[in-house]
């Protein structure tokens, strides 16, 4: 892929605050949040619901504003959605009337020529394996394809910052898998700085070099746990279960290991 | 439900239908209920055959459909435009709430006198009619359908930095497109039950003038014929409007 030479942005994210107004009170969603995501890396960020990790992700697309802090992206700082920020919500969000190969080149910028654009998108349906259903509906194809068709749309664009929010949650553990690892080859292929949010531990430790824990009420990050494990990551070896440990004591902490000897 | 479940009740509505003819038939035959008044079906039928081969039937038929076809271009025309706009911007429909609110639960009839006496009781007053019955569920579903866009599809459309223009021509609209024709459906037959009234009212010709002119000459047979045409044509209609919808919306599965 010509692509291949797609160096990441830096992700930095200081003091960032998120309060949101529900009748009389302030809810606080994010507390003091500070990260720094290196360019090119690809990092996890886990907790269990209402900890905030998909409102910090909206927060670096562009989507919402911090009540205070900033999140910037190589020093730029983010003040709406871009094209070079790619994301991948979790529903596919394709357009239901038109073909999967329309709907990849729908992620195309407006204005962007015809015949090359035509191209980019035929080029991308192979990359994500949907050769045969070009001219498929989304409600004709299966979970998994239509998540292929987002995949494509999200990364015609060659973001530099790839944002994955909960993707594969709806999907069946097959499928799933799969998708965790095109995802990753993808991005060995043009190292976009890559954010997953999950909570799913598995495929947090299988894709992120990090694991980034977050806890709730009020948002905050709890620990970061690295990943060093040799690649081609293995689902079932000990070094992995490892970490998983390692993450289950964050999550749950230690009582709830001894708890288990208990029995 | 089973596609032949469906079958089978379809047939048994048919069956009962005309056990309801037959059932007619005997009565009147039998005198428990009077032809004078309430005809027979097989009159009904005779004077059905008699009218088409006179072309008398098809004449008035045709001038009903005319009639709904202007009435209804016009009203679904508006409707559409300024359903439009009002879906699409919060301050028209912040103002425009008080008059859909003022002027909705009047029904088209009422409006008859007024129009007699601005437009006479020609063609245009009872266009107008038809045009004010098929405008309010075009005005109504189209807001509805503007508004309802899957907010997620919006967003997607904010992500990808995609103008304004293009958010309502690729996503807005088309979400729209099937609340649009649940409100074309609704205004075609809801301009078809004006028409007759509209005729019934004021006119020379048409289905629901021959249904007031046969009350006048006391012939039951042929008031059942028009009020028999004006069941099939809607019905008719309203096939037509579903076989359409099919073809352009095979995308929306809830259909």
């Amino acid at each position: 892929m010509e692509q291949s030479n797609i160096k990441g942005k830096h992700i930095s994210i200081n003091h960032v605050k998120k309060e949101y107004k529900i009748e009389k009170d302030n809810i606080q969603v994010l507390k003091d949040i500070n990260l720094e995501i290196e360019s090119g890396d690809i990092v996890s960020i886990i907790g269990g619901s209402g900890c905030g990790k998909s409102t910090l992700l909206r927060l670096i697309a562009g989507l919402e504003k911090p009540s205070d802090g900033t999140v910037s992206l190589d020093n730029v700082q983010v003040e709406k959605p871009s094209l070079d920020v790619g994301v991948l919500f979790q529903e596919s969000r394709l357009l239901p009337w038109e073909s999967a190969w329309k709907n990849i080149l729908f992620g195309l910028p407006e204005g962007f020529d015809k015949k090359q654009g035509r191209e980019l998108v035929d080029r991308y349906i192979k990359l994500v394996g949907l050769q045969g259903f070009e001219k498929a509906l989304p409600s004709q194809l299966s979970g998994g394809m239509q998540k292929r068709v987002a995949i494509a749309r999200t990364l015609i664009n060659s973001p530099h910052v790839l944002l994955l929010d909960e993707p594969f949650g709806a999907l069946d553990a097959f499928t799933k898998m799969n998708l965790q690892e095109e995802i990753v080859r993808i991005w060995k292929e043009q190292k976009m700085t890559t954010v997953l949010v999950t909570h799913d531990i598995d495929e947090a430790i299988f894709m992120g070099n990090k694991v980034i824990i977050m806890s709730a009420k009020p948002g905050v990050i709890k620990t970061v746990i690295d990943v060093e494990l040799p690649e081609p990551r293995s689902r079932v070896g000990d070094d992995f279960e490892y970490i998983k440990k390692k993450v289950y004591k964050e999550f749950f902490g230690d009582n709830r290991v001894v708890e288990d000897y208990v029995i | 439900m089973k596609k032949n479940v469906k079958v089978q009740m379809t047939i048994i509505a048919w069956i009962v239908l005309v056990l309801i003819l037959l059932l007619w038939q005997v009565a009147g035959s039998k005198g428990w209920i009077s032809i004078a008044i309430l005809s027979s079906p097989t009159r009904i039928f005779e004077k059905f055959i008699q009218m088409l081969g006179d072309g008398s039937l098809t004449r008035h038929v045709f001038t009903s459909l005319g009639r709904v076809l202007k009435g209804f271009c016009v009203g679904a025309g508006i409707g559409l435009v300024l359903g439009l706009l009002i879906g699409l911007s919060k301050r028209l429909e912040a103002f425009s709430d008080l008059f859909i609110g003022l002027l909705r639960p009047i029904p088209p009839i009422a409006w008859i006198p007024l129009l007699i006496l601005c437009l006479g009781i020609g063609e245009e007053s009872k266009v107008t009619v038809i045009a004010i019955g098929s405008f309010w569920p075009m005005l109504l579903d189209t807001i509805h359908g503007v508004k309802s866009t899957d907010k997620a599809l919006l967003e997607l459309g904010n992500v990808l930095e995609k103008k304004k223009k293009t958010v309502v021509l690729k996503i807005i609209l088309p979400s729209a497109v099937p609340a649009i024709f649940t409100g074309a459906r609704q205004a075609i037959s809801r301009a078809w039950s004006c028409v007759v009234t509209a005729e019934m009212i004021a006119a020379s010709s048409g289905t629901g003038y021959l249904i007031q002119y046969a009350r006048e000459l006391s012939q039951p047979a042929l008031m059942f014929v028009g009020v028999a045409m004006i069941g099939l044509v809607g019905l008719l209609i309203d096939l037509i409007m579903m076989q359409l919808e099919k073809r352009l919306l095979s995308w929306n599965i809830s259909n």
